[in-house]
């Protein structure tokens, strides 16, 4: 009696595994743990309609590499990335949570009578490329005062185009860590 | 075949989690919960040494721990700790891995019965609060004199509730889900290892299959579900577990009408006796929903043999009507009176019951 249970459980596992191994993807829906745990609390919670407290890793959106991870209030790639790219230029202020960073006025030694200062600012909690907007501004010195003046059309789009770059190569290297 | 059938579904999934381990994301810590406190006024007819008035409370904290790996498979374990007896004493009544993926939804440990999770269809019960159906019933049959010990308003099936057990719940197909559990011993969880024949008619290798369908059309929500339970009983005397439920909830603009249907059969009931009457619950309810405010009513009927030496059934009518008020994100007041008869299968008048129940309650979900 207990083969015949144990040839029916045999039977089970190799039908069950050649199904699983030949439907990578059934096409249905599962809910994830999240979704399943909401339907317990219908009326939203104090902390948001997502509820619970995350102690690490990632936001609701369930993937861990573009998310706000380390307490940040954005995306931390992005920030990191921010911070990189700007590093050359002295940094007024930086703010994690709201995703803001303005630097001070920088001169580079090759132009001493050029001056930027930038403004940059993170706009989502994913690394997405609409996710970082640049501002930046030109002052020329004329005798001993400082006046505005224009910027390059492409000069905010080439340092988010930057910024962005080293997001990608930064999470790249964050998967590549996590694999080995 | 079925159990089997779970078992190997369990097997596979935790195999294809382990084949991805090196790929895993970070892990996610997620720390969530709910607290309610309640202020009850019961007046009944037989309340002799009974108060009318006493107030409860409960605080319970879920503990997610989980991680998603590139394939798409979400893995962790979930923990559930609630304070819910009079000793003061914090115990854990979920504690399981899972495993989500194409294939399923998977439980490995103490979780409730797939019916009573995620298959079971019945009345709208949103008015009431944090999945609670028959509270007005606890008021009214906690400690006091009724002949009627047992409780007739269940809305799904429950026999395997807390016993560790493998579950499985199928992707969704246009609306249907399947699923299922089973459970060697219902009354062995976490730790335990209980390998002792129940000789004391108490059901053993509990399984259940169900099947939910879920779709709106046009805005027209439809809701049905279907599911058996079956189990053995270890004395030859006694009748095993076989129970049926079914139910069907029609919604549209915050209205909802919704009923479920129980038959436990004779399950549980001593073989050779004549007398042995059906266990059925049947359950009808409408609610509305506007705004903050949500409002519904229900009735439900239960029946059952009672004692197999007399002959008739004992019976148990609830009905109920109440509101809430979403005062704030995660924060709800309420208000619930309920009129619950007990009519016992002597049909002596100093055997049934009658109690007026109104309850008025808070609770916060974060």
């Amino acid at each position: 009696m207990r083969r015949v249970h144990a040839l029916k459980l045999l039977s089970v596992l190799v039908v069950g595994s050649l199904a699983t191994a030949g439907c990578s993807s059934w096409g249905g829906k599962t809910e994830t743990m999240e979704e399943q745990m909401k339907k317990d609390y219908k009326y939203g919670s104090i902390l948001g309609t997502e509820g619970g407290f995350n102690l690490f890793g990632k936001n609701k959106r369930g993937t861990g590499e573009q998310d706000s991870a380390n307490g940040l209030g954005v995306n931390s790639f992005l920030w990191r990335a921010a911070l990189d790219t700007l590093s050359f230029m002295p940094i007024a202020s930086a703010d994690p949570f709201g995703g803001v960073i303005l630097t001070d006025w920088y001169t580079a030694p090759e132009t001493p009578n050029e001056r930027f200062k930038v403004n940059l600012y993170i706009m989502d909690k994913q690394l997405r490329a609409d996710g970082v907007r640049v501002s930046v501004f030109k002052q020329q010195r004329t005798g001993n005062d400082w006046r505005d003046t224009t910027v390059g059309n492409d000069t905010a789009g080439t340092l988010e185009d930057a910024v962005l770059t080293r997001a990608r190569q930064l999470r790249v290297a964050a998967q590549a860590a996590t694999r080995q | 075949m079925n159990r089997n059938l779970l078992a190997g579904a369990a097997a596979i999934a935790l195999a294809l989690g382990a084949g991805t381990a090196n790929a895993q994301a970070k892990f996610d810590l997620k720390i969530g919960g709910d607290a309610f406190f309640q202020a009850g006024f019961v007046d009944q007819d037989r309340d002799t040494n009974r108060r009318s008035t006493e107030f409860n409370n409960r605080f319970r904290l879920n503990i997610v721990a989980s991680a998603k790996a590139d394939n798409g498979l979400e893995y962790g374990a979930r923990l559930r700790l609630r304070n819910n007896t009079n000793d003061r004493v914090t115990e854990a009544d979920r504690g399981y891995m899972f495993l989500n993926g194409s294939f399923g939804h998977v439980r490995l440990g103490v979780s409730n019965s797939y019916s009573d999770d995620m298959g079971a269809v019945f009345r709208p019960i949103d008015y009431s609060f944090l999945g609670f159906w028959d509270e007005p019933v606890n008021w009214a049959s906690t400690g006091n004199g009724t002949g009627i010990t047992t409780r007739l308003a269940d809305l799904t099936l429950t026999d395997n509730s807390r016993g560790t057990k493998v579950f499985y719940a199928s992707p969704r197909f246009s609306g249907f889900q399947v699923g299922g559990s089973f459970t060697p011993q219902p009354s062995s969880n976490f730790t335990d290892i209980d390998r002792v024949k129940n000789t004391t008619a108490g059901y053993q290798d509990i399984w259940e299959l169900g099947l939910n369908y879920a779709e709106t059309f046009s805005g027209v929500g439809v809701k049905a579900g279907v599911g058996y339970t079956g189990g053995r009983n270890e004395l030859s005397t006694v009748e095993g577990l076989s129970a049926l439920q079914a139910g069907l909830s029609i919604d549209y603009a915050g209205f909802t009408l919704g009923g479920g249907y129980i038959n436990k059969y004779d399950s549980g009931l001593t073989k050779a006796s004549a007398r042995k009457s059906n266990f059925q619950v049947w359950n009808v309810g409408a609610q509305y929903v506007t705004g903050p405010i949500t409002v519904g009513v229900g009735y439900t009927h239960g029946s059952e043999e009672g004692s197999q030496a007399i002959a008739g059934k004992d019976k148990q009518d609830y009905y109920s009507i109440g509101a809430n008020y979403k005062v704030a994100p995660g924060l709800v007041v309420g208000a619930e009176y309920a009129y619950v008869k007990f009519d016992d299968e002597t049909n002596l008048a100093a055997n049934d019951d009658k109690a007026n129940v109104f309850i008025v309650r808070s609770w916060l979900s974060f």
